[in-house]
């Protein structure tokens, strides 16, 4: 009976035993895991891939676009949210703002890189560099992602509206930081610096194709120097991003009809229309002029070009090819089957920075400096790859700075026409040089003509987002 | 010597029939002890004032009595105690009794009869009193001698002619009958006795304590529901026997324990599976590993006091189950058998798809006029036939090309590839066909299941043990579905000595299960003028719902170097090939050691191990469409070349693919409690106090899918992955990259607790319970200083019964009232509370680098749920059993609810995971009996079991419902669980957008929309314009039990009825879908003209544009919203036992054969239509009546 009291203490005893300890036991070992390593940030880096966000805003509050009635009337194929972002109207029809939370997603996880890095609890990484790598990256996807959700959303940043509504800037991972709107000036004090925390990137190789490079940063700063009218800074940065990579795509050898009717009906499809997104190197194989990848799409295969648009282009353009003609058939228009942008995956664009975009900004900014010659010098680098030799003709050395503007910004809608015309719009309307432009354009019975100055050109944020968010983020006021 | 025990409770028994004594003057025994005789006398004398007159040393000879301690009623006491002797009674005065010696000798009228004396299942039973008594009507002197039956249950007695023999026992019904002349055997089989409702011990897994002392609910499943029930699943017993618990049961009468829910469902992501626990530990598996005919007891845990120390596991209720031991002598061997049969799958009543001639009536109309659908339908792509590879997409969109053979022969026509008379001939030809003739030959087979069950038990002088295995063998509705299992199960007991025992329990089961994947759904999906075999005995082209079959025709035909002679698509072909198999092998051991370290102080350590592990292989015949179609579209279409009419080669070869998944689960518990249980005085307290810890992992892998496999030489063919270029046919068996399929996947999940539990006695009246529980777990909270997870509960209970007043009220006999109220936490499932990544497995093909997913943000902030539950309740037994049973009001309160809500998408996430939900069930639960005994012979018991619960989602993050989206949301703020709304139907109306009068929907906002328009998208609510209609659980279910038992007979019937829900009727969907030859069987009535009647739209004749959108809102118009109420006759149970004279003779001691039907369908439902609601035609299918026919043998 002795021995039966020792047995029972030891039970006893083994239950006081640290539990704690027991309990420290990780729940799972699968592929879900903890972040414990700065490489587990560089792999999620790399499963950005290449973002793909919508972006009805750039594809139908530009002159660029059209909704003819006729397609309207026979087909279903515009959606209302479009049709209410073409009108410029206030009030969208739609069950979220996906273009909102798709820059706020990659936001997020840019911010949780840079949390992690900041924490110093992480595990460093063989390569001495990757921290100033991952950090500066951070820094780039802040100043890319806010700076091209600021022109969707804010008004243009002149000095009259740095007091208007800006970003909500979200700097931390965290669910709990505060959703209310910075100030227009606020926000691009912000992204500027972000800007300038990227220029850092300690290199001029990207760690895999859909990552940065220096190259990536210094396009990216000539496109924003650009919008804000810094035209000796744009030049600048669009220099030191063609010092990485000035490769232009020769169209007259690279893009040509395909052979046989592809994949959605009896059309005539370039070959660049094979390009598919999904998780496949075709874009970035065929578009090596991109300093960085990312789409914007319409969510539907519909984007519709204005006849305006159609009319800048030549007869001999090869780029005359990314219009399908004919296309609206195969959503029962009759009346009027008209054309469709087709330049990678249908409904998709490749919308990065890219060679073309970083000659014609120098070119803009030459231009203003009254560099005419030199101006049309980096316009023809790009005019001469859109043509056959045999038909290629360079343009007229123009008589004016202004005139030399225009040819630049018709060429810039030739290249990138649902890339940035929304930005050129906004800014160009700020701009004491060009004549202001006004849209005017109708559907369904309704008009509208949208003045430069029209506060519109803030467009308005998901009403799901305000809801949620308990009133802490405003709309626009208009 | 040889001493009997007493346990304190003992049955209802008039110590002589003009009660000398009243019935319900009870003792208090303070603590387990042996004593004799005239100490039991003492003992009544000291706590009543009943005298005793009796010669001294008159009872030292007799042998001393086992008391324990507990209270006991003084004529139980005094008629176990004398019972041996045989003596003479005389009442002197109201409270003195004279006890003497019975004088007289044994008169030459006098002669010894003998018996043996079983349970209703045949068990001889052990320590019974026996013995005679005179009439008792003469005077007011009585004789008793008696005796005890032998652990062979037998008894010899000295009797006259004209006496009573009566026998009584622990928990069984008395007997007594007249003593006839040249009668000499007398035997009896006891019923159990249901009268004792007060004096039952009850058990919550953990303990077992007498119900009289307990303040929690326990529903015990009465043993004769268990023992009148053919099934190989315990759960289908407690559908409508137990209050307050909803089982679904499947055709094939599976049972999902994740399915069941008691007191309503209390959580939102979180399981709501209540937790089963077996002879004292819970266990994995459900009831799969349960073998029904081990069963000794079914407790159902509900409330507070009796659930919460289960603790985090315990607010979805516990199931408490107790397995038979050995408690016989010597060898006893117990044998089961029964056999199953169903008639084969009812198409008429489980395919809800619209006749051969009416579908083909509809296919006419497609082309039919510049008006008509397959013109101006978007939905029905109008290409002509095929003529190169790259017109696949003529032939794909999604599916909209993909024509049945009615739809195929018109557009042909219409085409002009076939001419009238080839088109006549065709429709001719299909119209005389019926799908489900083919159906019921081919892939039909007539159910049957098989049980064997054999058990074996003995008990010695230090030990006990008890083996039982059963087989179960089934073969399901369709063709190669079967599945078998074998169950064998240990029960061990030793008693080392007077302090220490030991037990040791094991399980193993072994099953297997196959099926071929045909599914109702299969049937369901088929056109009904197809064929599976032509006339030509080979197999028919039927539809496939992406690739037109003209097309697989034409590819077939036409490409030159195809590896399949035949690419049609065919289910029968399929089902014959491919083969899905899943075998399980489970084991399961527990055992623990009992320490008795001082009286009523004991040590209990204890462990339960479990291993479950299961593997599935899925086979592809190499002639499936599976295989084949994968086959073809591993080739590229770089490599086709349309001027040779060739393709490239296929990366993945011909032959079988197939798969091996595995998933093993290991469960470890172990557990220590201290018990004591003492009394003193008028005080009595049970308490213990254990800990606990527990681990379960779980792993789980998959092979690689392996391809060109050859079963006759096992060689198989490792495909070269294709790392470019488009396949063949995009978007149909998508080979893009080859599906290495592998992965892994392990967890374990770690739980430490402690509790402890304590319930205080006063004057056998009023009970106070308290407990108290701490789990920790290792995932679910992320900081260490709260990861442990509080719960109590509190409990009152007053016997009411034991009350002066009611002390001598024999209308009542017993009367209890409970309040408890407490709260238990709720497991969750792993939610993260940090960041997680997912790790790419291989660099991408593409950019050659490894990518990181974000997988979840976390939330450092998550908790455990908890559930409140506060329960009044009553148990009675009033009029001699003619009433009794229980009456409980609850208020079940779930908050803390673990939801994922919506999230501004600011953050970057629009959804994320937070506490954030509060659900409240409340109810009322009765459960009322009554037994009315027509003759000694005659018997029944009739039992109604009702159960109320109001459930309400009190609190959940208000979001924008989308209108269409919310028929799926089952919880939504301030309504029931599953709350159904629907549009409410406005009929043809004349609307802006509309030229003729126009379908519509008449919003609860006081709008009227059209059904063209896509409602919603002026952010309208979906509970501004949708009617809340009900819920689609029943609150109310209603049990009714009854069983008749007639000298060797016993029929008992099981009705059971819901009422208070709601349903959805399945109707025509109006998609505009019309070339795929698939339609709901109310065409039939659309075409006819008959939509007024279904409350449907008029079907659209010509082509209308927004028909589409009808389909948005017919499926879930108001006028499908059927009442669900109905009233089921689950089961009809019929068994005969054989009367112990003749198994006696045959040298069994029981022999029963039984019969029963079950599925019988329902007697009444509410809705019009005949549809069950639990097996909505074409959704569920519905269980075909079952028979069966059984034996029970014991010996």
């Amino acid at each position: 009976m002795k021995n039966i009291y020792l047995i029972v203490l030891a039970i006893i005893f083994s239950g006081c035993s640290s539990n704690d300890e027991f309990l420290d036991k990780e729940p799972e070992v699968n592929s879900n895991i903890e972040i414990t390593r700065v490489e587990d940030l560089d792999k999620l880096f790399n499963s950005f891939g290449m973002p793909t966000i919508d972006n009805q805003v750039g594809y139908w509050c530009t002159d660029n676009s059209s909704m003819p009635q006729s397609i309207l009337d026979e087909s279903s194929t515009f959606r209302q949210d479009q049709i209410n972002q073409y009108l410029f109207q206030t009030q969208i029809d739609r069950d979220s703002d996906r273009t909102w939370s798709s820059f706020y997603n990659y936001i997020l996880r840019a911010n949780l890189v840079s949390d992690y890095i900041n924490s110093g609890e992480l595990i460093d990484s063989d390569n001495p560099d990757l921290k100033d790598i991952l950090i500066a990256e951070s820094h780039f996807y802040r100043a890319y992602l806010y700076f091209e959700m600021a022109i969707i959303y804010n008004l243009y940043p002149s000095e009259a509206n740095a007091n208007e509504l800006g970003m909500v800037l979200r700097k931390t991972s965290s669910l709990t930081e505060n959703q209310s709107r910075a100030t227009l000036q606020e926000t691009f004090d912000f992204i500027l610096e972000e800007l300038e925390a990227a220029l850092k990137y300690p290199s001029d190789t990207k760690r895999s194709i859909y990552r940065i490079n220096k190259a990536t940063i210094n396009a990216l700063a000539a496109r924003i120097h650009l919008y804000l009218g810094n035209y000796e800074k744009a030049m600048e940065h669009a220099n030191a991003a063609l010092a990485g990579n000035s490769q232009m795509i020769n169209y007259a050898t690279e893009v040509y009809e395909l052979g046989f009717t592809f994949w959605y009906g009896d059309f005539v499809y370039p070959n660049v229309a094979q390009q598919a997104p999904f998780g496949g190197t075709s874009i970035a194989d065929f578009y090596v002029d991109k300093y960085y990848y990312i789409n914007y799409t319409n969510g539907s295969w519909n984007t519709s070009p204005s006849q305006e648009l159609l009319d800048l282009y030549d007869e001999d353009d090869i780029r005359n090819l990314f219009y399908i003609e004919g296309w609206f058939s195969r959503y029962g228009a009759t009346t009027d089957t008209w054309y469709y942008y087709m330049n990678s995956y249908v409904g998709y664009n490749p919308a990065g920075p890219g060679v073309p975009e970083m000659y014609l900004t120098r070119a803009e900014s030459k231009a203003r400096n009254n560099d005419i010659a030199g101006a049309m010098a980096d316009v023809e680098m790009v005019r001469s790859n859109r043509f056959h030799p045999e038909d290629y003709v360079a343009l007229p050395i123009p008589g004016s700075a202004k005139e030399a503007v225009e040819i630049i910004i018709d060429e810039r809608r030739r290249e990138d026409p649902f890339e940035y015309r929304f930005m050129d719009i906004k800014r160009l309307n700020n701009d004491p040089l060009t004549d202001p432009i006004i849209l005017t354009r109708s559907a369904n019975g309704e008009s509208v003509s949208i003045q430069p100055d029209d506060r519109k050109y803030a467009r308005p944020i998901g009403d799901e987002i305000l809801i949620l968010s308990d009133g802490a983020t405003e709309q626009n006021r208009y | 010597m040889r001493s009997f025990i007493f346990l304190f409770c003992a049955t209802v028994f008039a110590f002589s029939s003009n009660n000398v004594i009243s019935q319900n003057v009870k003792v208090i025994i303070h603590e387990n002890k042996e004593v004799s005789i005239d100490e039991v006398f003492d003992i009544i004398m000291d706590q009543t004032d009943i005298t005793f007159i009796y010669k001294a040393g008159m009872f030292k000879d007799f042998p001393k009595v086992n008391l324990k301690k507990g209270s006991i009623r003084i004529n139980n006491l005094l008629s176990q105690s004398l019972t041996l002797g045989d003596f003479n009674f005389n009442v002197k005065n109201e409270n003195t009794i004279v006890i003497r010696k019975n004088s007289i000798p044994l008169s030459a009228q006098e002669f010894v009869v003998s018996g043996t004396i079983v349970d209703k299942n045949g068990i001889p039973i052990a320590g019974l009193s026996v013995y005679t008594t005179k009439n008792p009507t003469a005077d007011n002197s009585n004789i008793i001698r008696g005796t005890t039956t032998d652990f062979d249950g037998k008894y010899n007695l000295s009797v006259s002619v004209g006496d009573f023999i009566v026998v009584t026992g622990i928990g069984y019904e008395t007997r007594q009958t007249l003593v006839q002349d040249n009668k000499n055997i007398y035997d009896f089989i006891l019923n159990d006795s249901i009268n004792e409702l007060d004096e039952v011990i009850v058990s919550t897994g953990y303990q077992t304590i007498p119900k009289e002392r307990a303040t929690g609910l326990f529903n015990t499943v009465p043993t004769r529901e268990i023992s009148n029930t053919v099934t190989q699943n315990i759960g289908s017993v407690l559908q409508g026997i137990a209050p307050g618990i909803q089982i679904v049961e499947d055709a094939d009468g599976n049972i999902d324990i994740s399915d069941v829910v008691i007191r309503g469902r209390g959580t939102i992501v979180s399981s709501s599976t209540p937790l089963v626990v077996v002879d004292g530990f819970p266990i994995d598996g459900g009831f799969d590993t349960i073998n029904p005919n081990d069963i000794e007891s079914v407790t159902i845990l509900k409330d507070a006091a009796a659930a919460s120390i289960w603790g985090a596991r315990a607010s979805n209720g516990v199931i408490v189950i107790v397995t038979k031991k050995g408690n016989r002598k010597g060898l006893n061997v117990e044998f089961n058998s029964f056999i199953k049969v169903r008639s084969k799958v009812n198409l008429d009543r489980n395919v809800t798809r619209a006749s051969t001639a009416t579908t083909l009536a509809l296919e006419s109309t497609i082309w039919d006029g510049p008006n008509s659908q397959g013109l101006n339908n978007f939905f029905i792509a109008n290409y002509p036939p095929p003529s190169t590879l790259f017109d696949r997409d003529a032939v794909n969109r999604s599916g909209n090309t993909s024509y049945s053979l009615g739809a195929r022969a018109y557009f042909d026509a219409f085409q002009g590839n076939i001419t009238r008379a080839e088109l006549a001939t065709k429709i001719n030809y299909l119209s005389g066909i019926n799908s489900f003739d083919d159906v019921e030959r081919y892939l039909l087979t007539n159910p049957i299941s098989k049980q064997s069950n054999i058990a074996i038990s003995s008990k010695g002088e230090k030990s006990n043990i008890r083996l039982s295995a059963v087989y179960n063998d089934n073969t399901n509705a369709f063709i190669g579905d079967e599945n078998d299992q074998v169950l064998v199960n240990l029960t061990t007991q030793y008693n080392f000595n007077n302090w220490l025992s030991a037990n040791i329990n094991g399980m193993l089961d072994n099953s297997k299960s196959q099926n071929r994947g045909i599914s109702l759904r299969t049937i369901q999906g088929m056109s009904p003028y197809e064929n599976l075999i032509n006339s030509d005995g080979s197999y028919a082209s039927q539809r496939h719902n992406l690739y037109d079959a003209k097309y697989m025709e034409y590819f077939a035909n036409t490409i030159t170097n195809l590896p399949y002679n035949n690419i049609n698509y065919n289910v029968l072909r399929d089902a014959r090939e491919n083969t899905f198999r899943t075998k399980n092998i489970n084991y399961r051991i527990n055992g623990g050691l009992n320490i008795k370290l001082m009286d009523g102080l004991e040590l209990k350590p204890g462990l339960i191990y479990e291993r479950f592990q299961s593997s599935s292989n899925n086979f592809w015949g190499p002639e499936s469409s599976f295989v084949k179609y994968q086959v073809l579209n591993s080739t590229t279409q770089d490599d086709y070349d349309p001027v040779n009419a060739t393709i490239g080669n296929s990366n993945i070869p011909p032959g079988a693919i197939f798969r091996d998944t595995q998933t093993e689960r290991i469960g470890l518990t172990y557990r220590t409690t201290l018990n004591y249980s003492g009394s003193w005085d008028k005080h009595a307290v049970i308490a213990f106090a254990g800990y606990e810890r527990a681990s379960f992992k779980t792993n789980r892998s998959a092979e690689p899918y392996t391809y060109g496999f050859d079963p006759e030489t096992y060689t198989y063919t490792v495909p070269l992955n294709r790392d470019s270029g488009t396949p063949l046919w995009a978007g149909f068996f998508d080979t893009g990259i080859l599906n290495d399929g592998r992965f892994f996947d392990k967890s374990e999940l770690r739980f430490a607790s402690y509790f402890g539990n304590l319930a205080y006695t006063y004057d056998n009246k009023y009970t106070v319970s308290g407990s108290t529980r701490s789990d920790g777990a290792n995932y679910i909270v992320e900081d260490k200083k709260q990861r442990y997870n509080p719960m109590w509960s509190v409990g009152f209970s007053w016997n009411a019964k034991n009350e002066s007043f009611l002390q001598d009220v024999d209308a009542i006999r017993s009367l209890k009232f409970r309040v408890t109220n407490g709260e238990n936490g709720n497991i969750v499932g792993t939610q993260s509370t940090t960041a997680t990544i997912g790790l790419s497995s291989t660099p991408n093909p593409f950019t050659g680098v490894f990518s990181a997913n974000l997988n979840s943000l976390g939330n450092p902030d998550l908790r455990w749920e908890r559930v409140r539950t506060f329960n009044v309740g009553t148990d009675f037994n009033i009029f001699d059993s003619t009433l009794y049973g229980s009456v409980d009001v609850y208020n079940k309160k779930s908050f803390d609810l673990i939801a994922t809500i919506d999230l501004p998408s600011t953050l970057g996430v629009s959804r994320g995971t937070f506490n954030v939900g509060e659900m409240v069930n409340k109810g009322v639960e009765l459960n009322l009996s009554s037994n009315i005994k027509f003759s000694d012979n005659f018997n029944f018991i009739t039992n109604v079991v009702y159960s109320h619960n109001n459930s309400e989602v009190t609190s959940l993050k208000d979001i924008q419902i989308f209108p269409r989206t919310i028929p799926d949301f089952p919880y939504i703020e301030g309504r029931p669980y599953q709350p159904i709304y629907a549009f409410e139907y406005g009929g043809l109306r004349t609307i802006d957008s509309q030229p003729e009068p126009y379908p519509t929907i008449v919003g609860q906002n006081g709008t009227i929309y059209g059904m063209d328009e896509n409602i919603g998208q002026n952010g309208e609510d979906g509970r501004e314009v949708l009617k809340y209609m009900g819920t689609r659980v029943a609150p109310t279910i209603l049990g009714w039990n009854n069983t008749f038992t007639y000298k060797g007979f016993t029929l008992s019937t099981r009705f059971v009825g819901k009422f208070g829900h709601k349903f959805t009727r399945p109707t025509y969907d109006y998609s505009g879908l019309m070339q795929d030859g698939n339609h709901h069987e109310d065409l039939d009535i659309l075409l006819a003209g008959g939509h007024e009647a279904l409350g449907l739209p008029p079907f659209p004749q010509e082509f209308e544009q927004w028909q589409y959108r009808w389909s948005w809102y017919v499926p879930y118009l108001d006028s499908v919203v059927e009442d669900a109420a109905h009233i089921r006759l689950r089961q009809i149970y019929l068994g005969y036992d054989l009367p112990s004279d003749v198994t006696t003779k045959l040298g069994i001691s029981k022999f029963r054969l039984f019969a029963s039907a079950e599925n019988l369908g329902n007697v009444w439902t509410a809705n019009d239509y005949n549809i069950d609601p639990e097996y909505i035609n074409g959704v569920v299918r519905a269980p075909e009546a079952t028979f069966s026919l059984g034996v029970n043998v014991q010996f």
